[in-house]
């Protein structure tokens, strides 16, 4: 189909003098106003924000944000002598589109998307193997079962200009054990003191063999000044005054924030190198579609979080790419609620067997997820194959269990048809998709799926009207741990296992792992407990997801990180 | 013409508190947690069900719905909306802060629809069975069939992706208006141009235009002088009417366009259930609906001296 355009239609009423002089006068002041605004845009895109080592740049790029986008907070640089410096003209820029808006620098309530883009730091960094690694500290290590030593860089200076020393690090854990209880929860601190210099040492109420996880996670334990964000609270200000508190210690410092967009340019003597970015801007965008349009228009340089369609929708395309990294564990798994037909081990293992695991992955997703192979992601030492497809294993488990094929490939028992009630949901598209395959698939060994897509995870939660659910989640902590996801979705009472099912022998080990300090014995016990999980059919991923964005073509080899870790002080274009 | 004011006022008043009781109820009555939709679109990784029990309390949604409904009427009444669900600031100041923005591509798209229809419809009535008639009809029913977010989804690729005219991400500026102001007025230009059309080909049978003719008038002259200020009054009172339909239309060209107004904003509250948002959105909607009515009413009365007793 195609649409007349204003200029097109101009031109239909040349004819007439009067008729067209208004169409043409209105039709070169509209053009005029959008392509001067077009360029404003690459403007705004691609000027460096800062060019020298004052502040004139910065303010320069501030402006510009606030007579786009009235609600803008703009601040000069939360401090002058730490923004910038005169090699910044010669890095590049990065404009990323994300779906979810900053609201404000609040360490608690919303810092955990800082180490996502750049401005907070955490005290360990998570690792592809699950075991992170220091970032802040420059050490952590358990001496015994329930104290550990922490040593801190000596180099951290807040963005403030404060240094960041062994008094600053005991406050912090301290303000986030007192005003975070999910943290507190997971840490289960005793105490905390000033040990040597530098050094902190820490106590737990019982061992938390897992506390290293616990401080890479986005949740727990931004790097802030204390002190100066207490001094805040104190003041009565607005949260958007943070913006110029300096209180983090990222590679880049934040400089503006709207509903819009956010501004950020790279601090000096950043203590882990130059930063590589000469400006940052953050544009929030919800909607997917105009994400991927506004890499394709040169707005964004990276698109986040895409749908896997998107792949389809680009595939052939040179003005956006789609980008894949390593699957690190996140899924779509089904959960199996332990009740009626599916009380029975036996039914529930027929049913995981009669998955195709491949086909979900390769054909139905096109090949934009990965094959679960493993209820862990395969780039954790502990991973086991456990999920395998057998069509004949599964015919004769639900054999042996008394279910018996009908004349219309339905299996029956005691005149009850083994129906399958599976539910998805719309704010993961791909549930949906999940489920229709699995209904073809699994009709093959004679259950009678029935899908149906609710309006969110309600009712799973409260609901008793459902058999599984294709749900997005993972067995893995955000900061890659892999007890966490055991303790609340499958040991007996946790606060997510909505599926009731409960099992002595899992509840057992994960109790152990929950208390088991050493790597290798941690390990065997998570083989245990996979198999476990196998043999008692008790959980499956059905694909193993891939991180996704959309770049442009001096973006391709971007690598999509762990843990949303979007932009580092190292993160720049590459071939 | 007071008691008319007053009377259209106070019809305004109840069309509001019906309009906030509908919508109220039938956002309760739809299926799907609130608690659960807010911290999903917050960007909470893990949405525990200890952290969905607690907002429920916090929001109150654990209390009946008619003891919700009667808290809700009782802070409208004292101009309180409540506060948005999802950000946790008041509705008055979240609507009210894009609202500048949606009015911006509204007047932009009500100012290029009215243009269009007057062209459009002139000229269809000026060659009036003829070549210029029947291209102006086609270019109606066009934009009428055509829905708008097909149309924008269209435009923006074709426009501003593939020709890099214009931008994806709009700030929400008059800089950046024209394009989806544009899609935004068409259908409404289409519907106005054939109003317009058949006011003026149903003012051609006055008697006063045979005594213009017999006069000598030029055909461009009787038409712009005589035909167009007799036809105005139903082309003033649909675009009235139509402005609700254009405030309507804004959610969807807002969403396409990243237009950062009222109509995105409440786009978003309907995913994430945010009540107070999405009624605070239609009240906004109905009043300047019922405002924009009683502006044609008076607008036609300054007009047709005749409807001025009515």
């Amino acid at each position: 189909m195609k649409y007349p355009s204003p200029s097109s239609q101009t031109a239909r009423r040349r004819s007439r003098p009067r008729s067209a002089a208004v169409a043409a006068g209105l039709a070169v002041a509209l053009i005029a106003s959008a392509c001067s605004s077009d360029d404003d845009s690459d403007a705004r895109a691609t000027v460096p924000a800062t060019e020298s080592g004052d502040s004139v740049p910065v303010t320069a790029a501030s402006a510009e944000t606030d007579a786009a986008v009235p609600a803008t907070t703009a601040v000069p640089a939360a401090a002058d002598t730490t923004v910038g410096d005169t090699a910044a003209a010669d890095r590049p820029t990065l404009t990323i589109a994300t779906s979810f808006a900053i609201d404000d620098l609040d360490p608690i309530a919303n810092s955990f998307w800082g180490p996502e883009f750049g401005y907070v730091e955490l005290l360990m960094r998570p690792e592809r193997d699950g075991t992170p690694s220091p970032w802040v500290l420059e050490d952590m290590t358990a001496t015994d079962d329930t104290t550990w030593e922490l040593t801190l860089r000596d180099d951290v200076v807040f963005q403030n200009g404060t240094v960041f020393d062994a008094q600053g690090l005991v406050e912090l854990i301290e303000f986030c054990g007192d005003n975070n209880e999910s943290f507190a929860a997971a840490a289960q601190l005793e105490s905390i003191e000033v040990t040597g210099d530098g050094i902190v040492t820490l106590t737990t109420k019982v061992p938390v063999p897992s506390l290293r996880n616990v401080l890479a996670d986005e949740s727990n334990v931004p790097v802030f000044d204390v002190a100066a964000y207490q001094a805040h609270l104190d003041s009565g200000a607005e949260p958007a005054a943070l913006l110029d508190a300096g209180l983090y210690s990222g590679p880049y410092v934040m400089t503006s924030l709207g509903e819009q967009s956010a501004e950020l340019v790279p601090i000096d003597n950043y203590w882990d190198g130059e930063p590589a970015l000469s400006a940052l801007t953050i544009k929030f965008v919800p909607e997917a579609t105009s994400r991927v349009q506004a890499v394709q228009a040169g707005e964004a340089d990276i698109a986040l979080y895409m749908p896997t369609v998107v792949a389809t929708t680009l595939a052939g395309r040179d003005d956006a790419f789609y980008v894949t990294g390593v699957p690190t564990g996140t899924m779509f798994s089904v959960q199996l609620r332990d009740a009626g037909a599916y009380g029975d081990t036996d039914v529930r293992r027929a049913l995981f067997a009669a998955i195709d695991y491949r086909a979900l992955a390769e054909d139905v997703l096109d090949g934009q997820a990965a094959i679960a192979e493993s209820v862990y992601g395969p780039t954790f030492p502990f991973a086991i194959n456990t999920q395998v497809t057998d069509l004949d294993e599964a015919n004769r488990l639900l054999d042996g269990a008394g279910w018996v094929m009908n004349g219309d490939g339905v299996r029956e028992r005691d005149g009850e048809t083994l129906t399958l009630r599976l539910l998805s949901y719309p704010q993961q598209p791909d549930s949906n998709t999940i489920a229709v395959a699995m209904q073809s698939q699994l009709g093959e060994v004679g259950f009678a799926v029935e899908v149906t897509e609710v309006p969110d995870l309600t009712a799973v939660r409260e609901g008793d009207e459902w058999d599984a659910a294709i749900v997005g989640d993972s067995l893995m902590s955000f900061s890659l741990s892999p007890e966490d996801g055991l303790r609340s979705g499958l040991v007996t009472g946790g606060d997510q296992n909505f599926m009731q099912v409960s099992n002595d022998e899992l509840d057992e080990l994960v109790a152990t792992l929950s208390t088991t300090f050493d790597e290798s014995t941690r390990n065997d016990l998570l083989v245990q407990i996979q198999n476990v999980i196998h043999d008692n059919g008790l959980w499956a991923a059905t694909i193993m997801r891939r991180p996704s964005v959309v770049t442009n073509a001096a973006w391709k080899g971007y690598e999509v990180p762990l843990a949303n870790l979007w932009v580092t002080a190292k993160t720049a274009p590459s071939s | 013409m007071i008691s008319f004011v007053i009377c259209r006022l106070a019809q305004s008043a109840g069309t509001l508190l019906g309009g906030a009781v509908i919508t109220f109820v039938m956002l309760a009555a739809s299926p799907g947690d609130p608690a659960e939709r807010i911290l999903a679109a917050q960007g909470k990784e893990s949405v525990t069900p200890t952290a969905v029990a607690a907002l429920r309390t916090e929001l109150g949604l654990d209390r009946p719905l008619l003891a919700r409904l009667w808290s809700y009427l009782r802070d409208v009444l004292t101009g309180d909306l409540g506060s948005s669900w999802s950000t946790g600031r008041p509705v008055i100041d979240e609507l009210g802060s894009r609202l500048p923005a949606t009015l911006r591509l509204t007047v932009a798209a009500l100012g290029l629809a009215i243009i269009a229809s007057l062209v459009l419809g002139l000229a269809a009535a000026w060659g009036s069975g003829r070549l210029l008639d029947h291209v102006s009809r086609l270019l109606s029913m066009v934009f009428l069939v055509v829905p708008s977010f097909l149309l924008g989804v269209v435009a923006l690729d074709l426009v501003v992706v593939r020709s890099g005219v214009g931008v994806v991400i709009s700030d929400g500026q008059w800089g950046t208006v024209l394009l989806p102001a544009l899609i935004l007025a068409v259908g409404s230009a289409a519907s106005w141009s054939r109003v317009l059309r058949a006011s003026l080909l149903g003012a051609r049978s006055a008697p006063f235009l045979t005594v213009s003719r017999a006069r000598g008038t030029t055909g461009l002259r009787r038409l712009l002088v005589h035909e167009l200020p007799n036809s105005l009054p139903p082309f003033v009172t649909i675009i009235g009417i139509e402005v609700a339909v254009l405030l309507g239309g804004a959610p969807i060209v807002e969403s396409i366009f990243s237009w950062p107004g009222v109509g995105r904003f409440t786009v978003q509250a309907v995913g994430a259930r945010d009540m107070p948002v999405i009624v605070g959105f239609v009240m906004i909607s109905i009043a300047l609906f019922v405002a924009a009515s009683l502006i044609v009413d008076l607008v036609n009365a300054a007009i047709d001296p005749r409807l001025r007793g009515r």
